[in-house]
């Protein structure tokens, strides 16, 4: 099984044993070796206490006769003709005694299954070189070894077991606030509410993990009741509209006496349809505005040609009205560009002109001017229709707000949330200046790029 | 109306839009052949040398963007106008691209519709015999639509323009009303007839703005014309 398909709790119990182990093997090495040198240094010490007596009589006076060995002590002295004086090595290491003096030191020796430390030493003296050659067994000392040896597997196993299990029910401990949180998530699918996760005590990771979580599921709450509201808004924005069309097609078809007074209803009808369909258009453009997130891209020739058009399209909607739409544009620098496509800023032309032609009377005038300065460009849609109440003004970009009837009249409320969107993407601004009374003034700044510049200065800024 | 013999193909796929839309061209003085997907519509431009199309983008089987893209290479001089109910700015990017003359947004109004059939048909016809007009030192470039009095540009929008070239065209000749309205706007059921006064008043200030050696003058009751002023 790959380590990244295991759960956490494994991944933890698993690294935290594979180091104990590790640890516990090598510390377990070096206590058997340490206690290996110090049985053998202890068996080394008895060999030179049995050879000890013999090295002082033959330093004394080799012609001496030597005392025996005490009983159990293996032990050979040889005189320089190679002839033992004293024997009681085992007979296996006996009839070896020409091997072992030819090398003077200590050795291990295995002779018929059974293994001898033998200690060799050299003794000149005048008559030439003697031999103290003393051996012990070593089944003694092995036995030790190996209960130290099974003392330590054991010991490593059960502390390796025991840090597992330890290892384990931290895993579980560090996770169950984990656990609390995935239940807590749960139950708030299940019933969404005003409830939010459950934040521990502790301030450590896992509670900044609930905190952002809390966050995030507030904002989705939030805009999942902007979403509920416009929905909400927009079917009574169709309703309305609906219900008057069918009425006026219901009177039209039981009650016009005459074709004049059909022509009148079906007309009546007609400008309830092209509210409709306003209503549509707006919409969409909205929902492309809040899925758009690269902005489009305009010269402010592009732009100049396009106010004009906006400026057409307008009178378009004065009928018998004494109304001017007047534009004027400066193009200064006629190559620089503005992160906005041309149909987005005539829609921005079209909200705002429609906006005064909706406020205004029997008469009045509009001016559409684009002026641009070292950075930006200025859209001003100024109208002489009275200005708005000032208690609209915070919510006049709102989506479906209206003013008072004198205002926005007709329309759905859209048209300045559109322009808000339109010209947040573009990375620009807008502001309303209102002279109650007198008439609105809606500015629109977007910020201009120069086309030699465009590397180098890729993040517009207002100027 | 002067749409005596102008062929219309309208390409549409929902039977009851296609119906009104050949019901309000054919009162518009067309004749309207329909089709309801792009094979058809093939086949049909292969027997008739249709001068408009009217294509949904919306079609079965061929989209809009192809038919136009293959009716541009098989019908020369062909004015070709989409129809889709999606209002997005790539969508406009597209048709323009695969050729097509004009982009209208379902929904519509009819008279809009007519309008631009109308506008494409001036802009063939002023393309295909003049490239520029002089009244006096007042020089129209019909190509580049730009307008210099004495050197000086004349910033006109679209519509002031075509009003201006329209007078110029009829230049010490007055204009009747209808005639501009119509040539400008289409019929005069849909607009009020006011807005050839507006559009004369915008375009007379801006002739004296740039001192022009021309004027508009108005025969009351009947229209306008476009006089030089000697000098």
């Amino acid at each position: 099984m790959r380590w990244a398909r295991l759960g956490i709790r494994a991944r933890i119990t698993g690294g935290s044993l594979l180091i104990a182990a590790l640890i516990s093997i090598v510390s377990g090495i070096l206590i058997f070796s340490q206690v290996q040198r110090i049985v053998s240094d202890g068996q080394v010490a008895v060999l030179e206490n049995v050879e000890a007596p013999y090295l002082t009589a033959l330093a004394l006076d080799p012609t001496e006769s030597l005392d025996p060995p005490g009983s159990g002590q293996l032990v050979a002295v040889t005189n320089p003709a190679g002839l033992a004086n004293i024997n009681t090595l085992p007979p296996g290491l006996g009839v070896r005694l020409d091997e072992l003096i030819a090398a003077p030191g200590t050795r291990t020796i295995s002779v018929n299954s059974s293994r001898y430390l033998v200690r060799v030493t050299a003794v000149a003296t005048t008559q030439g070189t003697w031999h103290v050659i003393s051996a012990s067994e070593n089944d003694v000392q092995d036995g030790i070894l190996n209960q130290v040896l099974i003392l330590l597997i054991t010991s490593i196993a059960a502390i390796n077991l025991a840090f597992g299990a330890a290892s384990w029910l931290i895993g579980s401990a560090v996770l169950s606030p984990v656990t609390k949180l995935r239940v807590s998530a749960a139950s708030l699918m299940r019933s969404p509410g005003a409830e939010l996760l459950p934040v521990g005590p502790a301030r450590d990771e896992i509670a900044d993990l609930a905190h952002t979580l809390n966050e995030l599921i507030e904002q989705l709450r939030a805009s999942a009741e902007r979403e509920r509201q416009v929905v909400s808004d927009a079917s009574h924005e169709f309703r309305t509209p609906l219900a008057i069309l069918q009425t006026q097609l219901e009177l039209a078809q039981a009650e016009a006496s005459s074709l004049g007074q059909m022509r009148e209803d079906v007309g009546a009808a007609q400008a309830t349809v092209s509210r409709l369909a306003g209503l549509a258009t707006s919409m969409l453009e909205l929902s492309r505005i809040d899925a758009q997130t690269v902005p489009g891209s305009a010269t402010l020739l592009e732009l100049g040609a396009e106010l004009a058009d906006a400026a057409d399209r307008g009178r378009l909607h004065v009928g018998a009205r004494d109304i001017q739409i007047d534009y004027r544009d400066d193009p200064g620098a006629p190559d620089a560009r503005v992160a906005i496509s041309p149909a987005d800023f005539g829609r921005i032309c079209d909200n705002l002109v429609s906006n005064a032609l909706a406020a205004m009377d029997a008469r009045g005038s509009v001016l559409l001017a684009l002026t641009s300065g070292s950075d930006h460009v200025t859209l001003a849609v100024t109208d002489d229709a009275g200005g708005m109440e000032q208690s609209f003004l915070p919510h006049a970009f709102d989506r479906f707000s209206r003013a008072d009837a004198s205002r926005h009249g007709e329309g759905a409320g859209l048209g300045l949330a559109i322009v808000a969107g339109l010209v947040e993407v573009a990375g620009g601004s807008v502001a309303l200046d209102n002279k109650l009374g007198l008439g609105l003034a809606v500015s629109v700044h977007l910020p201009t790029r120069a086309v030699h510049d465009s590397r180098r200065d890729a993040t517009p800024h207002l100027g | 109306m002067d749409h005596v013999d102008l062929r219309i193909l309208v390409v549409e796929d929902e039977p009851e839009m296609a119906a009104l839309l050949a019901r309000g061209l054919r009162h518009e003085g067309y004749v309207v052949d329909l089709a309801d997907n792009g094979i058809d519509a093939i086949t049909l431009s292969n027997g008739e040398p249709y001068d408009i199309a009217v294509l949904d983008v919306m079609l079965p089987g061929m989209s809009g963007f192809e038919l136009c893209r293959r009716l541009r290479e098989q019908v020369q001089g062909i004015a070709i106008l989409l129809l889709t109910a999606r209002d997005a700015v790539d969508d406009r990017i597209r048709g323009l691209d695969a050729g097509a003359d004009d982009y209208l947004t379902k929904p519509f109004a009819f008279a809009e519709l007519a309008a631009r059939l109308r506008a494409l048909r001036r802009r063939d016809s002023i393309g295909a015999t003049r490239l520029d007009l002089d009244v006096g030192s007042l020089h129209i470039d019909l190509i580049r639509r730009e307008i210099t009095c004495a050197g000086r540009q004349l910033r006109l929008s679209r519509t002031e323009f075509d009003l201006l070239r329209l007078l110029a065209d009829n230049v010490d000749r007055v204009v009747p009303r209808a005639d501009i309205l119509e040539s400008l706007w289409g019929s005069a059921d849909h607009i009020d007839a006011n807005i050839v006064d507006q559009y004369v008043s915008y375009v007379r200030r801006k002739l004296d703005a740039v001192e022009a050696p021309v004027r508009i003058t108005t025969s009351r009751g009947v229209g306008f014309q476009l006089v030089a002023i000697p000098s």
